[in-house]
């Protein structure tokens, strides 16, 4: 699994059997056009509702807010004074992955200042930028990773994401969307975007 | 800690027979052949995962103390206050003073054994605040006034229509019993629940003493919703969910959700370290974390430290063919299962669940479906012993090199349950009188067990034995009833004794008269 086109593509493949649907890998002005249009095709856009979007390595990287601010979706950010509220009725969050693990199809997140825990879960639409040079092979991969990068202490959160809300409650059988986004939209960007994590 | 809602009965036995009677339950316990085979898949797919998860809990059993003021320690550098409870009347008392300073009049709940395990949402709630379970089968049971049956799967024991109408009778208008509407009416439901809460209350699947950090394994986010929004978040764990060392989780993690679930990870892993950092929008303003004790550190140095291994990923539950047949309630326990008949007994100091070890076959089914290798057939053996003596179970007096030995029964534990003897079990029999086929039953047995201490008695009784079985026109080898032995032959079948007996071929093959 160390070939990185054969990580990418069992990344892939674990993400889509956890109900993610997975994009790319594009460039990164393409992964930008994509954002928005995924934003746009669930609500978000001129005249519609708002884009929630975390201000991370990632999207700041690839000038996200701009981008949609440039397409006319409003887009709601926590330096926002009603952002709490908002956020409720917020039609997406678009956050980026710090790294992700192809064995699961887990999304490493790591909120902290100016990307709130928040963005990835209560929008019923996740949109995630993903770099493809941080997806590792396996779980320990992931661990020993966000291990090393804490010299200071690990990040305060580090959320997993597998893919949509999911219970299995009801008879045993999975049913989606139940209290995170229902659905969850994965943005593979092409190599090169730096180190991963914070 | 009984549950207070149960399926009827005084005993294990009646509770029993009133489940199995219940057609509704038996056909909501089907739905258990989903993850029959889950925990079968983790020991053939990864047996070193399993070694590796049964090494890292024994450790933490060993290290105990020392982990526990580490992780103390960690927590307290990050900003959180650490609370160490003895009894779940403490821990209770933590929870309410603190909402009492706080002000806190709505708590959102995410699942959690060890907040059963201290009543808390009750407690709660009789003390007017608002205490919502929001994992979507909790919701459900706390709606309907019972507690879960099942402790990754709490409304197990419901079908869905049965739940449909839980569910319609809250929403005021008949729901109709579908996953999908069911699960998108509990989300409008629950939404606006998590934003207007003040505090958010999980457990912990792990603490790490290295890190201080918190570790959440779920699937539905609520639990992410309960450590996001509220500013004062509490965590109940039990000592025993801590582990050493952040890489720890690189098994522990993978081991604990194919147990439960199947799943190679679970959809949500929150790791939280500390309360929110500046320049933060969200997390917890205060972190509290309760280290319940309940009677877990009593068990360390004793036969029984290996329970505290246990991870709750409810594998002993799902292969158990007691627990597939009765579910959760009829144990009038918060822990049901292998697991609860060994815990609760031991929690409570035997206080209460004394019938529980009692109500297994002993098949060993739980012992191999454990990721963490807990001996749960042998504990229950060795409880059935030390319990026959009233107060708490004997061996937890028995501390230090040598407590932990195997049980002093044949290994197979497949002995008659009852009365043989072991260096532990020569205590008097209960106070209360035992019904009169067990008290006759504990005397054939006990002079089984004098009979066979010495060559010249095992022989005679072997001998006694056929004549006995002979008289009672045992046929094609199996004995429907014995005298002195009645409940045991009740639903059993004794094999007759082989003839000739095997002492007498073995010396007429040494004699040369009988070859095989």
């Amino acid at each position: 699994m160390s070939d990185p086109a054969e990580i990418v593509a069992d990344y892939t493949a674990a993400a889509t059997a956890n109900a993610c649907r997975v994009h790319g890998p594009v460039g990164a002005p393409d992964a930008v056009t994509l954002v928005t249009a995924i934003v746009a095709a669930h609500g978000a856009g001129p005249g519609g509702a708002k884009a929630a979007v975390a201000d991370d390595r990632l999207t700041t990287a690839l000038g996200v807010t701009a981008a949609l601010t440039a397409a006319g979706t409003s887009v709601l950010s926590p330096d926002d004074p009603g952002w709490r509220t908002d956020l409720m009725r917020a039609a997406a969050g678009v956050t980026g992955a710090a790294l992700a693990v192809a064995q699961t199809g887990s999304l490493v997140l790591t909120p902290g200042p100016g990307a709130p825990r928040a963005t990835s879960l209560v929008p019923p639409v996740h949109v995630c930028l993903l770099a493809t040079d941080t997806i590792v092979a396996t779980i320990d991969d992931a661990i020993a990773r966000l291990g090393a990068c804490s010299p200071g202490g690990l990040p305060g959160a580090i959320t997993w994401v597998g893919g949509p809300s999911r219970t299995s409650d009801l008879e045993m059988r999975p049913t989606l969307g139940i209290h995170g986004p229902k659905t969850v939209e994965v943005v593979l960007v092409e190599g090169g975007i730096a180190e991963p994590g914070r | 800690m009984p549950h207070g809602i149960v399926t009827p009965g005084a005993t294990i036995k009646e509770r029993a027979a009133a489940a199995v009677a219940d057609p509704q339950l038996q056909r909501a316990l089907r739905n258990l052949d989903i993850r029959l085979h889950t925990a079968g898949r983790v020991q053939s797919e990864s047996p070193e995962l399993k070694d590796r998860a049964a090494a890292i809990r024994r450790e933490v059993i060993a290290n105990l103390e020392p982990l526990l003021d580490q992780l103390q320690a960690s927590l307290e550098a990050l900003g959180a206050v650490v609370h160490r409870c003895a009894t779940p009347e403490d821990a209770r008392a933590v929870v309410l003073d603190l909402a009492r300073r706080e002000g806190v009049r709505r708590v959102v709940k995410s699942k959690s054994m060890a907040t059963e395990e201290i009543d808390l949402a009750d407690t709660l709630a009789a003390n007017g605040i608002d205490a919502l379970e929001t994992d979507l089968g909790e919701y459900i049971v706390q709606l309907a006034g019972e507690r879960p049956s099942h402790i990754i799967t709490p409304v197990i024991h419901k079908t869905l229509p049965q739940i449909a109408d839980v569910m319609s009778t809250e929403a005021g208008e008949a729901l109709p019993a579908e996953r999908e509407e069911l699960t998108a009416w509990a989300r409008t439901r629950l939404r606006p629940r998590f934003a207007a809460a003040e505090m958010g209350i999980t457990g912990a699947n792990y603490a790490i003493a290295e890190t201080g950090t918190i570790v959440l394994v779920t699937n539905e986010g609520n639990g992410r919703y309960c450590t996001t929004l509220p500013r004062i978040q509490v965590v109940v764990a039990g000592i025993e969910k801590v582990l050493p060392r952040f890489a720890d989780l690189a098994t522990m993690l993978p081991v604990l959700t194919r147990s439960a679930t199947g799943q190679g990870l679970s959809n949500y892993v929150a790791m939280l370290t500390g309360p929110r950092r500046p320049g933060e929008t969200d997390g917890p303003e205060q972190l509290h974390v309760i280290l319940l004790d309940h009677n877990r550190r009593s068990l360390v140095g004793t036969a029984y430290e290996d329970m505290l291994a246990c991870i709750r990923c409810g594998a002993c539950l799902n292969v158990c063919p007691v627990y597939r047949r009765i579910g959760g309630h009829a144990y009038d326990s918060v822990y049901p299962g292998p697991m609860g008949k060994v815990l609760t007994p031991l929690l409570t100091a035997g206080e209460t669940g004394r019938d529980l070890p009692g109500a297994s076959s002993l098949c060993g089914a739980c012992t191999e479906a454990c990721p963490v290798e807990i001996p749960l057939a042998d504990l229950l053996v060795r409880l059935r012993a030390d319990l026959r003596a009233p107060g708490p179970p004997v061996a937890l007096a028995h501390r230090g090199p040598g407590a932990r030995g195997p049980v002093e029964a044949p290994a197979h534990g497949r002995l008659p349950g009852e009365g043989f003897a072991t260096p532990t079990s020569a205590a008097p029999l209960p106070a209360s009188a035992p019904p009169p086929g067990r008290s006759r039953r504990r005397t054939t047995f006990g002079i089984w067990a004098r009979a066979w201490e010495t060559p010249a008695g095992y022989r005679a009784s072997t001998a006694a034995a056929r004549w006995g079985a002979a008289l009672l026109g045992g046929r094609r080898g199996w004995l429907r009833r014995a005298p002195g032995l009645a409940g045991w032959t009740e639903s059993r079948d004794l094999p007759a004794p082989a003839a000739p007996r095997f002492r007498e071929r073995w010396a007429a093959r040494a004699a040369g008269r009988e070859t095989w």
